[in-house]
C-alpha cells in the first residue's frame, strides 16, 4: 500500500503524456497503449507530473471539487495503483516539495470519480520509433568527433 | 492492363539523395508508373537532379510549404488509380509495387497497403548503427509512414489529405482518420522500403529510436484529436480504430 506521503512520477523513458484541454493522454511507446482521463483525473495526472505528493494531491482535489476528503484519499489510491500496474508511473526516489498552485475558482465543482481510460486498438501505429531505454542518455556524440564506437 | 501508379515524391533539398529515390522508382518491377517530384521550395541542386531525368520525372515546385501540403499536390496532379510516396532519402524494394498491387488484386475491397520497413544508417553514422545493433529499432518495423503506403485514389476522396496543418504527426493523423472512416487496410509481413538515418531526419533524432519531444507532443495532439471525434460520433461506445498487432516480417 501506498502511503500519502510517496511521490510518483511518469516514467518519461517509456511514455508520452500531456494535459490537453483538461485531459490527460497518455501514450506506451513500448507497446502503443494509450489512455485517457479528463475531469478528476487529468487534474490528478497533472498535478502528479509537476511533483505533487499524493498527499498535496488529495487536497488539491478537496479543494476544487465538492467531495469528501476520505473518497478522494480512496479514489487517489486506487487510481494511481492502477498507473502503477500499467507501468505509466514510478515511485519517485528523491522528490522535492513543489510550490503549491493557487486555486481561485468560486464554487465548488462536481466531482466525479476519476477513471482510466485504457485503449488497445491502435495496433503497431506508434511502433516505428521504439523507445530506447539505456540508449536514450547516450551523449550524442558528433560524426566528426571519431570517438563514437 | 494494369491501373497506372503515381509515384509521388516530395522533397526540400534532397540533391544528396534524391537520385537514389528516384532509380529505386524507376526500377520498380510494376509497371506502368509515373513519377512526380513535387519541390518544397528547395534552395539546393534538387531541381537539377529532377531535371536530369527529362520526361521520365513529371516535376512541380512550391513554396516552401511543408511535405504533407506537398503530397496533396502531388495527389491532385496524379493521373494513377492508384498513388504511392516515397522521401527523397528513402529507398524502395525493387518489387515494393508489384507485391503491394497483388494484394489489391486479390483484395477489391482493399482501401490502401502497407508495408514493414528497415533503418540503415548513412556512413557517416556507423557508431549510430553499432550502437542500435541488438535494439527493436534495428529490426523490421511496421512502415506506418508514407514511404511504405499504396493507396486507391478514391480513399484520398474518403479520408481526405494530409493535414497542412500539422508538419509533424500528419502521418498518423492520417492513418488515424483513415481507420475512423472505415478504410480497409493491410500491413504486409514483408520489409519493402528503406528508411535512411542520417543527420537531419525530421521526427527522430541523429540516435534514432526515440521520438523527439516536438514529435511526441504532435502525436498526443492528434490522438487527441481522434478521441474527441470518436467521442462525437458515438456517445455509446467508443468506437474502435481497426489497425492489426504485429505479425512476422518477411526480409529479403
Amino acid at each position: 500500500m501506498l502511503t500519502l506521503r510517496e511521490r510518483l512520477r511518469p516514467r518519461d523513458e517509456e511514455i508520452a503524456a500531456k494535459v490537453i484541454d483538461g485531459e490527460a493522454i497518455i501514450i506506451n511507446l513500448a507497446n502503443g497503449i494509450y489512455y485517457s482521463m479528463d475531469k478528476v483525473g487529468g487534474l490528478i495526472w497533472d498535478l502528479l507530473q509537476v511533483g505533487y505528493d499524493l498527499e498535496e494531491i488529495v487536497v488539491a482535489v478537496t479543494e476544487r471539487y465538492d467531495v469528501s476528503r476520505e473518497q478522494v484519499q480512496a479514489d487517489v489510491q486506487e487510481l494511481v495503483e492502477e498507473l502503477l500496474r500499467e507501468n505509466l508511473v514510478s515511485v519517485s526516489e528523491n522528490g522535492a516539495s513543489v510550490e503549491k498552485r493557487q486555486v481561485e475558482q468560486q464554487e465548488k465543482l462536481p466531482y466525479e470519480v476519476p477513471k482510466l481510460n485504457i485503449y488497445r486498438d491502435m495496433g503497431d501505429l506508434l511502433a516505428l520509433d521504439p523507445p530506447t531505454p539505456g540508449l536514450g542518455n547516450t551523449p550524442w556524440k558528433d560524426p566528426e568527433d571519431g570517438s563514437s564506437d | 492492363m494494369s491501373p497506372l501508379i503515381s509515384c509521388i515524391v516530395p522533397v526540400f533539398n534532397g540533391e544528396l539523395y534524391l537520385a537514389e529515390a528516384l532509380e529505386s522508382i524507376l526500377n520498380q518491377t510494376y509497371r506502368p508508373l509515373e513519377v512526380i517530384v513535387v519541390d518544397d521550395g528547395s534552395t539546393d541542386g534538387t531541381a537539377a537532379v529532377a531535371a536530369s531525368y527529362g520526361d521520365r520525372v513529371r516535376y512541380f515546385r512550391q513554396e516552401n510549404s511543408g511535405a504533407p501540403t506537398a503530397r496533396n499536390f502531388g495527389v491532385g496532379v496524379a493521373r494513377g488509380a492508384f498513388a504511392a510516396f516515397l522521401d527523397a532519402d528513402d529507398l524502395w524494394h525493387a518489387e515494393k509495387l508489384e507485391r503491394q498491387m497483388a494484394r489489391f488484386e486479390a483484395r477489391p475491397e482493399l482501401d490502401y497497403c502497407i508495408t514493414h520497413l528497415q533503418n540503415f544508417w548513412t556512413p557517416e553514422f556507423e557508431g549510430e548503427r553499432k550502437r542500435f545493433k541488438d535494439h527493436r529499432f534495428a529490426e523490421p518495423l511496421p512502415g506506418y509512414v508514407t514511404a511504405t503506403l499504396l493507396a486507391r485514389g478514391r480513399t484520398f476522396e474518403k479520408v481526405g489529405g494530409f493535414n497542412a496543418a500539422l508538419r509533424l504527426g500528419d502521418t498518423t493523423d492520417w492513418f488515424l482518420r483513415a481507420s475512423e472512416c472505415g478504410a480497409v487496410m493491410e500491413l504486409l509481413p514483408d520489409v519493402l522500403m528503406y528508411r535512411r538515418i542520417h543527420g537531419s531526419n525530421i521526427s527522430i533524432g541523429p540516435q534514432g529510436g526515440a521520438m523527439n519531444s516536438s514529435m511526441q507532443n504532435s502525436v498526443l495532439q492528434v490522438m487527441k484529436a481522434s478521441l474527441d471525434r470518436r467521442r462525437a460520433q458515438s456517445r455509446a461506445e467508443l468506437p474502435s480504430l481497426n489497425f492489426p498487432r504485429s505479425q512476422p516480417h518477411k526480409k529479403d
